[in-house]
């Protein structure tokens, strides 16, 4: 499984993104678009719904789109149904969140600061094409949004016998 | 029982054709821009692909070694149908009355009424699942959703075991960003650097998506859709000549791109699903369809097929199964059932631009 980071709202550089632009115009839009829109917080706003929990506190949650649904098959004699789980048509989500749709394989909401794994058979380029705001493991530990991995804790060391 | 297509009706009811014709123009364009043919492999619909095929370089005749020649590379891609029905109800005192009232005339407009209204609301349905259809497990098209899509499964050829079955797909991480021709050029580009089959060549996309796409040009940068003939009012498709009535459309002629307004697109896989635009190559998508059993007996007019599909683009010819229920109460009751599914024969051909507003 790789991992992938949520590349904060910094992951993509408005002006490299400008640099791509094909005339002024476009350069500004772009330059425009990676200012603005990547502050991670828009998702459209009817894909999103706020709810009281059971402790009063406001939560947020995002539709999931409908192809990343989950069914409980009811066999109804030689017929079956497929009827949906309510908590598969909806995820927590938190402002500046990101979200990963990997048609067949899953869908992941990123929290800020978070990370995902996904399964190596999934190419860094499809990932980073739907989601240039994830970076992979190597990228977050180069930006020090990952801690290197800890090496393991040995075993104190005995004191020799005197 | 009975096959009917668009033609027939043409021909047979030329008044309410021409009544109900350009509802259907509204409201199914993708269905009518793509080829539409009968399936001839049976029981599913099936065609290979090749994903390396055979090698070729430059050889040494001066006595050098051969080539290797590469093993048969191409894969089986196997695909089911989805099935769609509309039934008509007829009551027993509908006919009496409508008998007794005018004439016969009434009764056989009021059935051939109700079976075009019937038609209409099953190819609307056909056309809303071209994209959003979920496959022939839930008796459904398989839609461009999950056909047009960068991983997963189509037609029972898997993407995590053969990397090329993948459509290039450019998002955003589920956040809108404004839409530009740049970022339609990279997506483009970034299918055509990898497409069997040259550069995608028709851009569908939801209305509102439409408008801001229109507000990109200035007017003297595209040219009315029909580049070949330069029939204004015309799309040229991979089907032929179809009238560009009842929905937006514009050609690029720099990128070689015929854009269509569709409302009914939509990407059920987005986070924002109806921010998504699909980039078709249409040598590769059709539609295909399973003749209905009386087909061998039924002999279309040729001459009223070709002409209706200037009109109505390759969906003239898409044939329904007309057929009367035994009855159980006092009205009579038929279904007009038809199964088909959209095939994309390279999905590599094919690009999305999500995330887009």
């Amino acid at each position: 499984m790789a991992r992938y980071y949520h590349g904060g709202p910094n992951a993509v550089d408005p002006e490299r993104e400008a640099m791509l632009g094909i005339d002024d115009k476009d350069i500004d839009m772009r330059r425009k678009n990676a200012t603005d829109n990547h502050r991670l917080t828009r998702p459209h706003g009817s894909n999103l719904q706020a709810e009281l929990d059971s402790d009063g506190e406001k939560k947020l949650y995002l539709k999931v789109p409908p192809a990343f649904w989950r069914y409980n098959r009811i066999q109804l004699g030689d017929a079956a149904v497929n009827q949906v789980i309510p908590d598969s048509m909806r995820a927590e989500w938190q402002p500046g969140s990101i979200t990963l749709a990997l048609p067949d394989i899953g869908f992941w909401v990123v929290f800020p600061g978070g990370s995902i794994t996904v399964p190596d058979y999934v190419p860094v380029s499809t990932v980073k094409s739907i989601a240039p705001h994830l970076l992979t493991e190597a990228e977050a530990l180069e930006r020090g949004i990952a801690q290197p991995a800890v090496s393991p804790v040995k075993s104190p060391q005995k004191s020799p016998k005197a | 029982m009975a096959t009917f297509s668009f033609a027939d009706l043409s021909a047979s009811y030329p008044t309410l054709y021409y009544d109900l014709r350009p509802q259907m123009q509204r409201k199914v364009p993708l269905l009518r821009l793509l080829p539409v043919r009968a399936c001839a492999t049976g029981q599913a619909i099936t065609w290979d692909v090749t994903f390396d095929g055979q090698a070729a370089g430059a050889v040494n005749l001066d006595g050098g070694n051969f080539l290797t020649a590469a093993a048969d590379p191409q894969v089986s891609a196997n695909l089911g149908f989805g099935a769609y029905s509309a039934p008509i109800k007829v009551t027993t005192k509908a006919q009496w009355t409508g008998s007794a009232q005018n004439s016969a005339a009434f009764l056989q407009n009021l059935i051939n009424r109700n079976m075009m209204e019937a038609m209409m609301k099953v190819v609307k349905v056909i056309n809303q699942d071209l994209y959003k259809g979920s496959g022939p497990g839930s008796n459904q098209i398989t839609g461009l959703g999950s056909a047009v899509a960068s991983t997963g499964t189509y037609a029972n050829i898997n993407q995590s075991t053969y990397s090329n079955w993948a459509s290039q797909t450019k998002g955003n991480s589920g956040s809108l960003r404004s839409l530009s021709l740049a970022l339609i050029k990279q997506t483009i580009d970034a299918a055509a650097a990898v497409s069997p089959k040259g550069r995608p060549n028709l851009a569908i996309m939801p209305s509102a998506l439409f408008t801001v796409f229109e507000g990109l040009f200035d007017g003297t940068l595209y040219t009315q859709a029909g580049k070949n003939d330069l029939q204004f009012g015309q799309v040229m498709t991979n089907g032929g000549l179809i009238k560009a009535t009842g929905f937006r459309s514009l050609y690029w002629a720099s990128a070689d791109l015929t854009v269509i307004e569709d409302p009914d697109c939509t990407d059920s896989a987005q986070t924002n699903a109806g921010n998504a635009i699909y980039f078709l190559n249409t040598d590769s998508v059709e539609v295909q369809y399973l003749p209905p059993t009386s087909v061998s007996s039924y002999m279309p007019d040729q001459k009223v097929m070709q002409a209706v599909e200037q009109d109505l683009g390759g969906l003239a010819g898409l044939q329904f199964d007309f057929r009367a229920r035994g009855r159980q109460v006092y009205a009579d009751e038929f279904d007009l059932t038809c199964s088909l599914n959209l095939v994309v024969k390279d999905r590599a051909a094919c690009a999305l631009l999500a995330d887009v507003q």
